[in-house]
């Protein structure tokens, strides 16, 4: 897969004496990428740098092969964004809206009312397309904001916190909008600090903690490498320290506690299951159930966080 | 290149987006009040007093809103046209469609200023056809075109200063404010020069109140008018309704202290629009 997006140690420093970066991120053709942090860690820095909203104090940031600060009308012809906060001239309906866009993107007018429909079909909104914007709720808001990035099908979609401020009924709609737009092979950037969202949906995700990238990785290596297995074994009688010992010198097992008739192991990076349940078995000490936890991408973060804090 | 869409949908929004403003409207509302009451105290007059006049009744309601609420409208429309898209979080929703930076701000400027140029249409012809209806037939309104398009020209002035300040401060409030007191501090200095240099006999003084900025946008609709309707007995008896009017009956200075003020104020808009980031809105 190619690179779609490249950012190279990108910082801004905000006229407040505040700094962001440096941030390094690679985007490839076709994946769905989480931009994941807490607030005020440099997510929305990132995309604004993105969409030549904002120029980098320092770095480089490329996107589509174009840097973004000189060439918006190019990367917005190619490029869909939702802001995390969508905000739109209140006087216009989400038809109007949906228009202005297609009429900037060089639709004809037919064009642009088949485009208008697809779309107001897509994001549940046609039973409110000539409904003034202002009077909108904000999950309708969000879902018109992300109507309005699909306009013209383009070759990538940058969310930013695309679930803010939505209902359970309207996050289930926008998640089958990533959905489909993943199957289709479409390039999405979402930014969330709602991990369990971005663990859902994304391939890789790219983690900014205080400013600063602190990982990037595909998440189901992430949740392997990084996060470990948890495994706890229930046990009929408590285990003895023989067996204890050979389970601590099991390669690949960084913690083993023993608590009456429960033993906990972490296993870092590798799946020892197999040889634990058989050590367990021939202790003597009968094993009932073998329980695996997997862990989060929040706790993975927290772990990172932790380790980039040391 | 330039996009013709571009810019004619930005024009079309931004008439709308000051349509839909009360401050604005308010402002408007009290210019059609102005003119209504300008010909209800006129029909007051004695008709002796009225009876010169009457004939050229349609270039006091042409003219008075030049004198300072057009400037005032024209600096609020400026000022928000820039400011207000920061502060509501606009300039994002814009910024993010497929234009460029210069489509925007051409888009920008054109809708505020064919804004601002249709209501001097209006209130023009309001004016113009008020005048026919209450004094009879109106003399001279062949210069009412010309009058009109000074009065848009005489309007760029606190038009783009509006722009430049909402463009550097970002905060719609505080640019109509600050760009209100140069209009008025401008207006004030003019007023006293004006004064002192009468009391004084010293016509060395006027030279100074020429590079104001309010010198060439307050004078060239009404010097056009009195120049064109060759009527200057009645020019210096309209001049006293507008103290700060002076006379000048030279037009070039006129346009070159608008042109200068135009062009300094639209390149300080330009230049910190082009090179610095979008302000996110303040949330």
């Amino acid at each position: 897969m190619s690179e779609i997006v490249a950012v190279q140690g990108l910082e801004k420093v905000y006229g407040e004496g505040v700094r962001v970066g440096p941030i390094s991120l690679t985007v490839k053709r076709g994946e769905v990428y989480g931009l994941v942090g807490p607030n005020g860690s440099g997510k929305t820095t990132t995309i604004r740098a993105m969409l030549g909203l904002l120029k980098p104090t320092a770095g480089r940031v490329n996107v589509l092969g174009y840097d973004p600060f000189e060439n918006p009308k190019t990367i917005h012809l190619h490029v869909g964004y939702s802001q995390e906060i969508p905000v739109f001239p209140p006087f216009y309906t989400a038809r109007q809206l949906l228009t202005v866009t297609c009429r900037l993107k060089g639709f004809s007018r037919q064009e642009t009312k088949q485009e208008i429909n697809r779309l107001l079909d897509l994001t549940g909104l046609v039973n409110h397309a000539d409904r003034k914007v202002g009077n909108f709720s904000k999950g309708m808001i969000q879902r018109l904001s992300i109507g309005l990035a699909m306009v013209g099908d383009p070759e990538m979609l940058v969310l930013d916190e695309p679930m803010l401020g939505v209902d359970p009924v309207g996050r289930v709609q926008i998640r089958d909008i990533l959905r489909d737009l993943k199957k289709d092979g479409k390039t999405v950037i979402f930014s969330s600090h709602e991990l369990y969202e971005v663990e859902r949906l994304a391939d890789r995700v790219g983690m900014v903690y205080m400013g600063r990238t602190v990982l990037e990785n595909a998440v189901t290596e992430l949740l392997n490498s990084r996060g470990g297995l948890k495994v706890v074994a229930e046990l009929r009688k408590p285990l003895g320290p023989e067996t204890l010992e050979r389970l601590k010198n099991l390669g690949g097992i960084d913690e083993v506690r023993a608590d009456g008739l429960y033993v906990t192991m972490m296993m870092n990076g590798v799946d020892l299951r197999d040889e634990v349940a058989k050590i367990l078995a021939n202790s003597g000490s009968g094993l009932l159930e073998l329980k695996t936890h997997t862990p989060t991408l929040e706790e993975v973060f927290i772990k990172v966080v932790e380790n980039a804090l040391r | 290149m330039l996009s013709g869409r571009a810019v004619a949908i930005l024009v079309a929004y931004q008439i709308r987006r000051s349509l839909a403003r009360k401050r604005l409207m308010i402002l408007i509302a009290s210019i059609f009040l102005l003119e209504v009451v300008i010909y209800l105290v006129l029909t007051r007059l004695p008709p002796a007093f009225v009876r010169p006049l009457a004939g050229y009744a349609w270039v006091i309601g042409v003219l008075a809103p030049s004198t300072a609420l057009i400037h005032v409208l024209s600096l609020m429309v400026g000022a928000t046209t820039s400011a207000e898209e920061y502060e509501a979080g606009t300039a994002d929703y814009w910024l993010t469609r497929p234009i460029t930076r210069r489509e925007y701000y051409i888009g920008n400027l054109a809708g505020g200023l064919t804004f601002i140029s249709l209501l001097i249409l209006l209130y023009s012809f309001f004016a113009a056809a008020i005048s026919s209806y209450v004094f009879g037939p109106q003399t001279g309104l062949t210069t009412l075109p010309s009058a009109i398009l000074s009065t848009i020209a005489s309007a760029l002035v606190f038009f783009s200063l509006g722009m430049a300040v909402g463009e550097l401060l970002r905060r719609s409030m505080l640019s109509t404010i600050l760009a209100g007191l140069i209009f008025f501090g401008s207006f004030i200095a003019e007023t006293y020069i004006n004064i002192v240099a009468t009391i004084n006999n010293d016509p060395s003084l006027l030279e100074t109140v020429q590079y104001l900025p309010t010198w060439g946008a307050v004078r060239l609709a009404s010097t056009t008018v009195f120049n064109g309707i060759d009527a200057p007995a009645l020019g210096s008896i309209f001049l006293q309704f507008f103290t700060t009017l002076g006379r000048t009956s030279e037009i070039l200075p006129l346009l070159v202290n608008i042109t200068a003020y135009t062009t300094a104020a639209l390149t300080i808009t330009w230049v910190r629009f082009r090179y610095t980031d979008v302000t996110r809105r303040a949330l």
